[in-house]
Parts: structure tokens; sequence; C-alpha cells
């Protein structure tokens, strides 16, 4: 057990609850041996002995149905878990992206498709009728620009992606300073690096201007003169010297592979990294690491769940979904 | 010094060390059992069969406040407080008075760690309930360390306040 922020004791029932709930996530090869069977009705008769069962509804077929499904399983896991946490800070950070989607929602006049969390039924009306006074310090800045109706978002509906993507970045990395965990900052910022790789690597192959990013993604400390000098290069290999430590040697190996796959291969081979980096905090017996830790187990079970599902209903070959599979955290 | 004075000194040394050993026990029992039950709720609302196994392993920290208990009953008998006119000078109620701050500080330690101990049990046997067995043997191993602790204070405090002088012999 390391001793990495004060006051662990107060994690004790939460840490308690996931050592049982530990044992319900589905391993690696539970995940092999469902990506490697042909029908999808014996996929989805499979996902009846998991954890998910609970969740199932009669007559789910689509992939709409299944996502929901599935979302609604990690919603509830980790809404467990924020009523026995001592603060909210970890398991908000697991149910932020949620938030985000709702926002974005709000925004364009939509309703909601997640429960809400951080921003709550008031907070969406709010920003959607221009007024962001009551939202965090870190985003009300970035988030007044989308709730200006003659905002530039108006012209190019590019920059409310580009803002939200920032904005929610920022939020992130925000929540987990709040923690004054280091094992958790420092994996959030390996997160924070590669989804920030990610953002600007897909941007450069649908050929959207990077200035644009530049502009409305930051500031995100400590990455601010990463990005900007990987906006000012539109030529990814010029990347491999701008993006630093184990990031930049994952971005260098998903180079070698086919331009289709060299995304995909960087996430899962990030995803897999980050995972081995909280595995440590499952021999820790109480603190918000080991939250922290079984949230990002859960998102990854949940990213399998719908790989699997998601390539069985389109018919994928079951080596093509078998080689996405991420690590799982147990 | 006047010999009433002396002894009423010896022993009020020799009471407050027998305080000292009883109330840093029980404090470190409460704090490792606390630190313990933390775990035990989480794990029961999950899985509430558990309980009779994780009482096991919760119960285990309160051990050092009755090592603190029995540590300070010998010192009150031993003082003459509760039986007896036994003569404690000033010399041995300084010695009577370190030993219960000693062993009370090894108690409460002890009893935290061994709390944390426990914890980490009540985790492996919320993984494996199969595991139990090996689990209790985990915090067991600090109790190893109260018990000693608890040991020397009955020697010692049988020693110093032998009605002989028991090291006459060595003298001989």
């Amino acid at each position: 057990m390391r001793a990495l922020t004060k006051e662990q004791h107060r994690w004790g029932f939460v840490c308690g609850q996931i050592s049982v709930l530990e044992g319900k996530l589905m391993p690696y090869d539970f995940f092999v041996t469902l990506g490697g069977i042909e029908k999808t009705e014996d996929v989805l008769h499979r996902l009846q002995e998991t954890s998910l069962r609970e969740f199932m509804v009669p007559g789910a077929e689509s992939w709409e149905d299944w996502s929901t499904i599935i979302d609604s399983y990690v919603h509830s896991q980790i809404e467990q878990l924020k009523r026995s946490c001592p603060s909210t800070e970890i398991t908000d950070v697991f149910l932020l992206s949620e938030d985000y989607v709702n926002l974005k929602r709000a925004l364009l006049g939509k309703g909601n498709i997640f429960p809400q969390n951080l921003f709550n039924e008031n907070r969406l009306s709010e920003i959607a009728s221009g007024n962001v006074a009551l939202y965090p310090e870190v985003i009300r800045p970035a988030l007044g620009v989308l709730a200006n109706p003659a905002g530039p978002h108006t012209e190019n509906p590019l920059i409310i992606d580009i803002v939200l993507d920032g904005v929610y970045l920022r939020h992130y990395l925000w929540l987990i300073g709040k923690l004054g965990a280091p094992l958790l900052t420092e994996w959030a910022q390996f997160r924070v690096l590669s989804k920030l790789v990610v953002i600007l690597w897909r941007a450069l192959r649908m050929e959207q201007n990077l200035k644009l990013f530049s502009q409305y993604l930051l500031p995100i400390e400590p990455f601010n003169h990463i990005v900007i000098e990987l906006c000012n290069s539109n030529d990814v290999r010029n990347w491999i010297s701008v993006i630093p430590g184990e990031v930049g040697d994952v971005f260098r190996e998903s180079l070698e592979f086919d331009l289709d796959e060299q995304i995909p291969k960087f996430e899962q081979k990030t995803s897999n990294l980050l995972t081995k980096k909280v595995q440590g905090a499952k021999l820790q017996t109480m603190g918000p690491e080991r939250v922290g830790a079984f949230c990002w187990g859960i998102n990854v079970e949940a990213f399998n769940l719908k790989l699997i599902v998601s390539g069985k209903l389109n018919g994928l070959p079951s080596s093509m979904i078998r080689d996405r599979i991420r690590e799982t955290y147990v | 010094m006047d010999h009433q004075l002396a002894v009423e000194i010896g022993r009020g040394l020799a009471i407050a060390g027998a305080g000292l050993a009883v109330g840093l026990g029980c404090s470190g029992s409460g704090k490792g059992i606390g630190i313990a039950s933390q775990a035990v709720g989480g794990v029961l609302s999950e899985k509430p069969d558990l309980f009779g196994r994780l009482l096991v392993l919760l119960a285990l920290p309160g051990t050092q406040g009755f090592y603190g208990f029995i540590t300070a009953i010998l010192i009150f008998v031993r003082s003459g407080l509760i039986a007896g006119q036994m003569v404690i000078t000033p010399g041995t109620g300084i010695a009577l008075f370190v030993l219960g701050l000693g062993v009370g500080l090894a108690l409460y330690f002890s009893a935290q760690w061994q709390g944390e101990a426990s914890a980490a049990s009540i985790s492996l046997v919320a993984r494996r309930p199969d595991a139990f067995g090996r689990s209790v043997i985990l915090p067991a191993m600090v109790e190893t360390y109260a018990v000693v602790a608890l040991l020397v204070a009955i020697l010692a405090i049988n020693w110093l306040t032998a009605p002989n002088d028991v090291t006459a012999f060595i003298r001989q």
C-alpha cells in the first residue's frame, strides 16, 4: 500500500465496495473469447451472464439500444460509488463526458440524453440563454464565447466542438488537481495529452484548419506550447519531436501502422498504458487512487463491450475485433 | 524527603503510567477498529453474507485496548491502589510511568497499523472469501508485537514491585 494522499481512511467505505465490485469486472480473456464468437445472438446471450444483465431490456437489438444499456451500466456503477465517496471529484471526472454531451445539446437547443451530474437542468438552460455565471471559473471564459449569440461559432459550428473539447479537458485536469493525488494527476495529464494528440490528428486527417484549434482549444496547462507547436505543423512526422515522454513514444510506434490503423492503434496503446499506470492502485487498500483506477477499469470495460457489440452488429471479422480489444483493469 | 510524600509521588507516577497505558491502548484500538470498520461497511453494502468473517478481522485491533487495561490493572494492584499497602518508591514510580508510556505507545501504534492490515485483509476476503484463513494471519502478525509489549509490561511490573529484591541473587 502506498500512502499517496492524506486522510486515506475516509475512503475506506467506498474502497470496501470496490473490493467487491472488482470481482464483477470482466477480464481481458472474457472479451477475447466474446470477440471470437461468430454469431451475434450468442454474443448477446453471453452478455446476460455479466453485470450488464440487470440493465438489459427485452428486445434490445440495435446499436443504439446496446449503447444505451452499456452507458446506463457505467453511469450506474460510478453514480453508486459517488454516493459513497467522501469527495466527489474523482467520480465527477468519469461522469464529465456525459455532462459535456448534455451541454453541447443544450447549446444546440436539444434535450439531455444522459442523466445530469455537475450541470443540472438550470445550468444547462442558463447556457442556452447566454448566461454562464454559475459555471466554474476555470471554464467560464470559454463557455462565455459559446453563450454569446453573436459568437464565432454561429458562422463555423466546428468551433463549438473545439471549445467544448478544450473546456472539457481543462475541467478534467482541474477536478483531478483538487484531489491532490500525485498518481492521479500524472495519470490525468497523460490522458489529456493523448486526447489532445488524437483531437489534432483527427482534425489534420479531416483537413480542418489547425489554427482554429490553437485559438479555441487552449489554454490547457501545461500543454499549451505543445498544442501550438503541433498546430503549426501539418506533417505528423514532425510531431514526433514535439510530443514528449511516453505519449511521444506511443505516437512514434503508431506511425508504423497503416494509415487507417494509426489513430485507433494510438488510442489503444495509450489506453493500455493508462490501465497499466493505474493497476498499481489496485494494491492500495484505501484512497481516491483506488476509486479512480476502478472507474477507469469500468470505462475500459464499456469500450470493449461497445467494440464487440458494434463489431458483431456490423458484421466485422472476429480477428479485427479481437485486435482492437483494450487491456482491462482486472 | 518525607517518607509519606515519597510514597505518594511514587504511587502517583505509577498510576499516571497506568493511565497512559490504558489511554493510549484504547485510543489506538478505537482508531484501528474505525479504520477497519470503514472497509467492512463498504464490503457489507455489497456482500452482507460476509459479516461473520469480517467481524473477526474487525475485532482484531481491539485487543490492544485490553492489553492496556491489563497493564493498568497490574500497576493498580502492585502499587497498592486496589489492594494492600505496597510501598512504591519515587524511583519505581518513574520506572512504572515510563513503562506505561512505552507500552501505551506500542499499543497505540500497533492497533492503528493492525487496523490498516485488517482493512487490507477485508479487501482480500471481499474479493476471495475462500482466502479468509490466510487473511487473518496478516493482521495477527501485527498483534505479535502488542503481545510482546504486554509480556514485557507484566514481567517488568512484577520485578519492579516485588516485595523482595529479585536482583539480590545476582549480587550474592
